[in-house]
């Protein structure tokens, strides 16, 4: 048999070019790491219109010269694992500033940092009190009678469940990489959850640690996570403007505080180990959550590589609620890149804004989408509910 | 050694010596201050000389008892049990250790053996196992049993806080040691895919190309460990098992709060509670009182 050519005077001569190549950047690496950077995250100026225990809520000043087409406020609800700075991590890639620019009056909650004494708040005094409290002071400052949600990841379940709990209060949902049915073997994440010691972690923790999370958010793909994205930086480490973002990056994502300890149990058992809330099933303050309920127009919006929340858990609400006028969009992203990459940014926010627009002063649903109602689950999943994905 | 017992080094001789001293010792105090009772003249209690007095004369009895050798051979006969225990305990401890070692070379000579490619059925758990055994069989025991006294309760959570400890650090190897698996498999699938393609007289001349390769491939072995039974049970004790050492942690930690003049975390508790329940009812009267 002949012995493989290995072409290794090639890959010698590579590597000696590599290796001047390498000199070369982190002779330029260390001028920037130790030049002035800007890595601040959420500049774009906002007020704090009211503050309950460690809830506060956020109303962002209008883009000077921005049309005002859409006169009713959207209230942005995000998750309680991460911060909501997501939505504004870059002045050129900030969801916050897309839709000021397009005159949308933003709303927006900062769960804070909670602490010991936070541990006994379940879902809902989330829902039923915070987010319903903050929700009666946008229609006493606006003067209007129901506000537009948008939730995103748990937000987007928080949502769900106020608009099923609220329909009186909410003209239009908007919900994003929100999981909702957690029956589903996509995604380690549900895989995990569902062997999970909730009462145990809860027991002894009090509050979730966010750290312990981010923890096994990052063991969902070692390779990609702990290893690859930081070869990535250290090969563009001179560029000046790809280290900003890097930075910007790593400070949100571990920037996150720890999660109440008795929501976290409620959210394990009824949601991913018992799946409640699809089912209408889930008993929040003693009521219970009847997707039947939500009326008003409902945008769900996932991502097709999302690893935390995979299209299965996401793209069944929409056939589970009372709504007739409803639309899935599947975008060709990731759980994070839905909101920060620069192709989705073209896509998602003003996607989001149209269908506002389109919205706007419309008193009753349309039947853009008219799936069969009132069907079990299952049967209802292959009904024709509108499935675009923007990007292919 | 001739086997005969030189007298003045057998113990038995030695003992019986200072057992005699020790009877006279203990029958003076008693002997040498009589009491002397005055007519008419009622005698003050001396309850502590006498319980003093009492205690010599227990001891004197029991030092003549002890005297008796037929005693004596019996309480030698009971010590000589002891380095049987001592050498039981440490043949039993020395197999156990043995075995670990046993497998330890076993494990040597398999190096790099067992790694197939996309499989996570035989990873090598011999190693940890015996360890496990050996801490279970002949150590854990130990730290289990019923402690005495005043201080039982704190002894028995920092025993507990020791044993909870070492569960813990023996499934965070375990777990660990489930995590080095896929770059074990990646390597060699590696070695196979360079064969492959060097065959080929394919061979990338970029080295980033061959990062490529290895990190994809190692993406991979991990999304199939991530979803076996041996990962997601691993994973499983060893969240719990640091919960147990953090519960058992801070029960020590409690105790030791106690002494200090700060409220403890159970107290805390308690208040957080009631805060929360009082801010509940509040906001009910409230609504109540806002719709009235």
């Amino acid at each position: 048999m002949d012995k493989p050519k290995i072409p290794v005077d090639l890959i010698i001569k590579h590597l000696a070019e590599e290796a001047g190549q390498v000199h070369e950047r982190a002779q330029k690496a260390s001028d920037i790491l130790l030049g002035s950077l800007e890595t601040e995250i959420a500049t774009t100026p906002y007020e704090v219109v009211h503050e309950e225990d460690r809830v506060r809520l956020k109303h962002y000043h209008p883009s000077p010269g921005a049309k005002s087409e859409i006169k009713t406020p959207l209230l942005v609800v995000y998750a309680l694992i991460n911060r909501e700075t997501m939505l504004d991590l870059q002045p050129e890639r900030s969801v916050v500033k897309s839709f000021l620019q397009n005159g949308i009056n933003l709303y927006m909650i900062d769960w804070g940092y909670p602490t010991a004494k936070d541990k006994f708040l379940t879902i809902d005094d989330h829902v039923n009190v915070y987010m319903d409290n903050i929700v009666d002071v946008i229609r006493e400052r606006e003067g209007v009678e129901k506000v537009n949600v948008m939730g995103i990841c748990m937000g987007g379940t928080f949502c769900v469940i106020y608009s099923a709990l609220h329909p009186e209060k909410v003209k239009n949902l908007i919900t994003t990489v929100c999981p909702t049915n957690f029956d589903t073997q996509q995604g380690l994440l549900h895989i995990w959850m569902k062997g999970l010691n909730a009462d145990k972690m809860v027991d002894t923790y009090g509050n979730m640690p966010g750290d312990i999370m981010n923890f096994g958010f990052l063991l969902l793909n070692p390779a990609r996570l702990m290893i690859d994205k930081y070869i990535g930086f250290f090969e563009n480490m001179d560029d000046k403007s790809f280290v900003e973002n890097f930075i910007r990056m790593e400070k949100w994502i571990f920037d996150s505080p720890d999660v109440p300890g008795e929501t976290f149990r409620q959210f394990i058992k009824d949601l991913y180990q018992n799946n409640l809330l699809i089912q209408s099933k889930l008993m929040v303050g003693g009521r219970r959550v009847d997707l039947g309920k939500i009326t008003m127009p409902l945008l769900n919006i996932y991502a097709q590589f999302d690893h935390l929340v995979p299209p299965g858990a996401a793209e069944n609400l929409s056939r589970a609620v009372g709504s007739t006028d409803t639309e899935d969009l599947c975008l060709d992203t990731g759980h994070i890149g839905i909101y920060v990459s620069s192709k989705t940014q073209k896509e998602f926010a003003p996607k989001i804004v149209q269908w506002l627009k389109d919205r706007e002063g419309r008193r009753k649903p349309d039947h853009q989408v008219v799936p069969p109602r009132k069907k079990p689950a299952r049967a209802r999943a292959n009904s024709t509910v509108k499935k675009k994905p923007l990007s292919t | 050694m001739d086997g005969k017992e030189h007298p003045g080094t057998d113990p038995q001789a030695m003992l019986a010596d200072w057992l005699k001293t020790a009877n006279k010792f203990w029958a003076r105090p008693e002997q040498g201050q009589p009491r002397e009772e005055q007519p008419g003249k009622k005698e003050p209690p001396r309850s502590l000389q006498d319980s003093f007095l009492s205690i010599m004369k227990t001891l004197g009895t029991l030092s003549t008892a002890m005297g008796d050798p037929q005693v004596m051979n019996a309480a030698f006969r009971g010590a000589s049990i002891l380095p049987d225990i001592t050498s039981s305990l440490m043949k039993s401890g020395m197999q156990a250790l043995l075995t670990l070692q046993n497998q330890l070379s076993e494990k040597a000579g398999k190096l790099g053996a067992g790694a197939e490619p996309r499989t996570f059925d035989t990873i090598d758990r011999d190693t940890l196992q015996a360890w496990s055994t050996m801490y279970e069989e002949e150590i854990q025991r130990y730290l289990n049993i019923p402690q005495l006294g005043l201080n039982r309760f704190y002894q028995e959570r920092i025993n507990r806080a020791i044993d909870r400890y070492t569960v813990f650090v023996t499934s965070l190897t375990e777990f660990l040691q489930i995590l080095q698996v896929p770059f074990e498999k990646t390597t060699r699938a590696m070695n196979e895919k360079i064969e492959e393609i060097a065959s080929a007289d394919a061979l990338p001349e970029d080295s980033r190309e061959y990062y490529r390769m290895w990190v994809k491939t190692l993406e991979g072995h991990f999304m199939t460990l991530f979803k076996s039974p041996q990962y997601t049970g691993a994973l499983g004790n060893t969240l719990a098992s640091y919960e147990d050492y953090l519960l058992s942690r801070n029960s020590i930690i409690q105790d030791l709060l106690q002494s200090f003049p700060i409220p403890t975390n159970r107290e805390m508790n308690e208040l957080y509670k009631e805060i929360y329940l009082l801010k509940k009812k509040v906001r009910k009267l409230e609504k109540a009182g806002g719709k009235g």
